[in-house]
């Protein structure tokens, strides 16, 4: 081989290789923002800027995300008050189909969805009223089980009240429901039988009375199926509440929900929820200000104060960002070590709030 | 409940029931959490107070969570009904931090309802 062909030889082998790479270790992480109103924002997160800005159909506002982990050229967002699921293109910057969870008699709202690892199910936990002349009723909750090969319903199965988080296992063969000041239920996606219960309000130990928790704005299925939010535990003696952390590996067949209490909660350090880094074990919480705590000794490495109240803490999934968002109109970015502030990201109009309104996909 | 009384035919029908279902050892499927998720505890509007009584844990500025308040009738006293009876209230400031919030609408209680 003649010794000029070898750069040639070697670009071409190098593109190969890229392509022979899985597509995760070289496809980029975008981040999407549900906004008023009645959107759904793409993020470029190397560059930390718009790249869309996808107007959906009907009314708004655009509220809980889920990404198809499978096919994450679609994404799926809770709008219409709460009562469809609109399916997403995000290469296409469209809406593609909506989901309408209510009928003539049956008014049906949602607070919590969830696709799984494999990309072929979508779960909508759905909050039924039925509206008969003069008198409305609650109906018994369930969890829609929706073919996204089909695109239709497959089954319904009984559910708790008051769901506000679901996560799948990574097999996809279980599915978590978090529920207010409730233990986490495990279901299978089989046929939907209660398999678990995990203690959580109802961890019956001593000196504690109940502990609250709920994986808001959880990114779990882009942090290794790691479940973190921020737990508050209260003392049956004292009363006093106690800021931690809780974690739930859903790699894990049978996981053990984890609890590390770190503070006391007091009125200077509110906070709705916490995450906890894959890579490296710190917990963030974020609202009025933005901390780092160590579990391991409880030592508040790092904080600082916030522009303004910030919702929700999300570690970028490369580990490397801190991403505070979820009701203002714009979603400040974190160097996750120092805490140094990178950047603002204006998303044009507010954020909605609540439960899952940023999530990360990998494109 | 137990340092609320009843003062209307609906709080008197709540107490009821809930007598009923605890003399019946009917679990509850309706719970509170100790630990409210929200920053008020207080459904007054107007007078938003946090767990500890007190305004520092609330957001700030205010804007910052009075929108996303609304979606999901977290403060169900202190904004509108956006989900049910005033789904508009907002659309003059959809985008609440970037424009004038003053165009949000002003909502007063229906007339010639029972209540």
């Amino acid at each position: 081989m003649h010794g000029k062909n070898r750069p040639l030889l070697a670009g071409v082998l190098c593109v190969f290789g890229l392509l022979a790479l899985p597509q995760t270790t070289w496809a980029k992480w975008y981040l999407l923002a549900s906004t008023h109103p009645n959107n759904l924002v793409v993020v470029d997160t190397e560059t930390d800027t718009v790249v869309k800005d996808i107007a959906l159909e009907g009314r708004g506002p655009a509220l809980y995300i889920a990404p198809n982990p499978a096919q994450p050229q679609f994404a799926y967002v809770v709008n219409n008050l709460a009562k469809s699921v609109a399916m997403v293109d995000l290469d296409e910057g469209k809406q593609v189909k909506s989901f309408d969870l209510a009928s003539d008699n049956e008014l049906v709202r949602t607070m919590a969805i969830d696709v799984n690892t494999q990309g072929t199910r979508l779960f909508v936990h759905e909050m039924p009223i039925r509206q008969d002349l003069g008198r409305y009723t609650a109906q018994d909750n369930r969890i829609r089980v929706i073919d996204l090969e089909t695109n239709e319903t497959l089954t319904t199965f009984p559910a708790p009240r008051q769901v506000m988080g679901l996560a799948s296992s990574q097999d996809g063969k279980r599915l978590y429901l978090f529920s207010v000041g409730q233990d986490i239920f495990v279901h299978s996606t089989e046929d939907g039988a209660l398999l678990d219960t995990i203690p959580l309000a109802n961890r019956n130990i001593s000196g504690i009375a109940r502990t609250d928790g709920l994986p808001l704005g959880g990114t779990y299925q882009e942090s290794g199926h790691l479940v973190s939010f921020g737990t508050f535990t209260t003392d049956s003696i004292t009363n006093q509440v106690t800021l931690g952390i809780g974690s739930l590996d859903l790699t894990q067949a049978d996981p053990e929900l984890k609890i590390v209490e770190l503070q006391p909660f007091v009125e200077g350090d509110y906070v709705l929820t916490g995450a906890l880094s894959p890579h490296t074990n710190k917990a963030y919480f974020a609202y009025n200000s933005l901390w780092k705590v160590d579990p391991k000794t409880r030592h508040i490495e790092k904080k600082v104060s916030l522009s303004n109240t910030y919702f929700a803490p999300l570690v970028h999934p490369e580990g490397k960002k801190v991403y505070c968002g979820s009701n203002w109109h714009d979603v400040a970015v974190y160097d996750a070590e120092s805490l140094d502030l990178l950047t603002k990201i204006p998303l044009g109009h507010s954020q909605t709030g609540g439960v899952s309104v940023l999530r990360f996909v990998n494109r | 409940m137990k340092h609320l009384k009843a003062a209307n035919s609906k709080a008197r029908a709540v107490t009821a029931s809930v007598a009923q279902a605890t003399s019946e050892t009917v679990e509850e499927d309706v719970v509170g959490m100790a630990q409210p998720i929200g920053c008020t505890t207080i459904f007054n509007p107007g007078w938003e107070a946090n767990p500890w009584g007190g305004a520092s844990s609330m957001c700030a500025p205010m804007e910052a969570d009075l929108l996303s308040c609304a979606n999901l009738c977290w403060w169900p006293a202190q904004v509108p009904d956006s989900l049910q009876n005033a789904p508009e209230w907002a659309k003059g400031c959809s985008g609440m931090n970037q424009e004038d919030w003053r165009n949000l609408d002003v909502v007063f209680p229906k007339t010639g309802t029972s209540g």
